[in-house]
């Protein structure tokens, strides 16, 4: 006899796979819906919102591997076709946090595709998207400062940086000297650069695929000239006087201007919105010469450069008026061309 | 002295010396030293200069009499009136003179030298307005 029992296996036998078929095609749409929903808001998200985005896509990036790791592989494949998730957003979201795949992503490429089923072969490390360490989860920029030999690096800024006074592509060879072939050797260049500038302290901080480095910042005067002496590098604003009496026939309010120039190399170079806190960016520009690593690790200093690495300056202009307004000049008062002319930064031609 | 050199004298004093805070705070508007918040300026001026001027002016008009061309009985009101009312002046420019090279923002000054400078001027009405009234009689 054919009994209810019998029955009921039979039919889970028989319909069991689609269903849960089903189900999983569903599942995993709904994530790459979301993922692709995501990707297209990090576009024009900055700030916090940019940073909740990238944990949001890490997580669900993270949700997705599993997923698909606990499908047999047969079933995986068939999932992976259906996929309706852009290869760039999923690198993109394996990049802004820890993931499971992360050193498949990375060997990937930071632009590379999403495949998730062709681990390609592995290449040499080549920015630190690509090598091979798990992205932090709290870094919105997709650096990954936890990981070695990143960790000893602070980032740069959450990238992209915010919209600069004005920027300029370099080539490495403007740097002087024979071509550069490793992050060492540009970073030796841009050392020398800066003391032949004199100046007197500069910091190193973490970049996608690359790093920054920052000397410290300079004020000038009303014509964009840097201030003479130790004046230049003085982060309040040179009063003449502060006696009361010229101070109730003071009609202006005094003024300081400072310059940031920050070497950046990357493999992303891109320049975010413009400042939405310019007292707070003049704070952090004010640290960024005087902390950060005086060099980079010897472990970055052996790194490669690639043909995806871009050298690019930006130059953040300052004015802050003494108990008033705080504001970033973009586009600048002065062009970059002036600024490393007046600051004494020679790049070849 | 008589009571109309004294009434002329302080009046003057007090319009001469306020012409020029009035052009400096006029001048630190046009330069956008006070950004686009201005109007705390004129509130402050206001509070703190108006009602003095009020009744300097109101003075005039109301106590005219024939006592003016007597002598003032009393000169020490006189003296302390005047004493006072530059003390307070001085204190009006001492604020905006520290705003230039002060690091707390211009509101939070005002706001600050309101709690001094309205028990001052308390002060200085009370005296001046009893010169006025004494002087009258």
């Amino acid at each position: 006899m054919l009994d209810l029992r019998t029955l009921c296996v039979a039919m889970a036998l028989v319909c069991g796979p689609g269903a849960v078929l089903a189900q999983s095609a569903s599942q995993l749409a709904n994530i790459d819906s979301q993922l692709n929903a995501l990707c297209a808001r990090l576009q024009s998200a900055v700030g916090d919102d940019a940073s909740a985005i990238r944990a949001r896509l890490s997580a669900l990036s993270r949700q997705r591997t599993a997923y698909l790791d606990a499908l047999p592989p047969a079933q995986r494949a068939v999932e992976l076709q259906r996929s309706r998730v852009s290869p760039q957003c999923l690198t993109l979201a394996r990049g802004s946090g820890p993931s499971r795949d992360g050193k498949r992503a990375a060997r990937k490429g930071y632009r590379g595709g999403g495949n998730y089923s062709a681990p390609p072969e592995p290449v040499p490390r080549r920015s630190i998207a690509r090598n091979g360490t798990p992205p932090s989860s709290d870094s919105p920029s997709g650096l990954q400062p936890g990981s070695q030999p990143e960790a000893q690096l602070e980032e740069f800024f959450p990238w992209p940086p915010p919209a600069p006074s004005d920027r300029r592509l370099l080539q490495p060879s403007q740097l002087g000297g024979d071509p550069p072939a490793t992050w060492g050797h540009v970073a030796d260049r841009l050392i020398a650069l800066m003391h032949r500038a004199r100046y007197p302290t500069w910091g190193f901080y973490l970049a996608p695929g690359g790093f920054a480095v920052i000397p410290r910042i300079e004020q000038l005067d009303q014509n964009g000239t840097a201030l003479a002496g130790t004046e230049r590098w003085a982060t309040e604003v040179k009063l003449a006087s502060t006696s009361v009496l010229d101070g109730i026939f003071t009609v202006r309010r005094p003024k300081g201007i400072y310059r940031a120039i920050a070497f950046v190399i990357t493999t992303d170079p891109r320049s975010g919105g413009p400042v939405t806190d310019p007292k707070r960016m003049l704070e952090t520009a004010r640290r960024w010469g005087l902390s950060g690593a005086l060099d980079l690790p010897q472990a970055l200093r052996s790194r490669p450069l690639t043909a995806d690495q871009r050298l690019f300056a930006l130059v953040y202009e300052f004015e802050s008026e003494l108990g008033g307004q705080t504001k970033v000049n973009a586009p600048g008062r002065w062009d970059l061309d002036w600024h490393f002319m007046n600051a004494g930064l020679a790049l070849a031609p | 002295m008589t009571v109309r050199n004294a009434k002329s004298w302080l009046s003057v004093g007090w319009f001469c010396a306020v012409a020029p805070l009035v052009i400096i705070l006029v001048l630190r508007q046009l330069n956008d030293f006070y950004g686009s918040d201005a109007k705390e300026v004129w509130n402050w001026f206001s509070q703190f200069v108006v009602p003095a001027l009020t009744l300097l002016g109101g003075a005039w008009t109301v106590s005219a009499s024939p006592t003016d061309d007597k002598q003032i009985d009393r000169p020490m009101v006189f003296w302390i009136a005047v004493v006072l009312s530059l003390f307070y002046i001085a204190l009006l420019y001492v604020v905006i003179g520290m705003q230039t090279w002060s690091s707390m923002p211009w509101q939070e000054q005002f706001k600050q030298s309101a709690l001094f400078l309205g028990v001052i001027q308390g002060l200085v009405i009370a005296v001046v307005g009893k010169f006025f009234i004494e002087s009258a009689r």
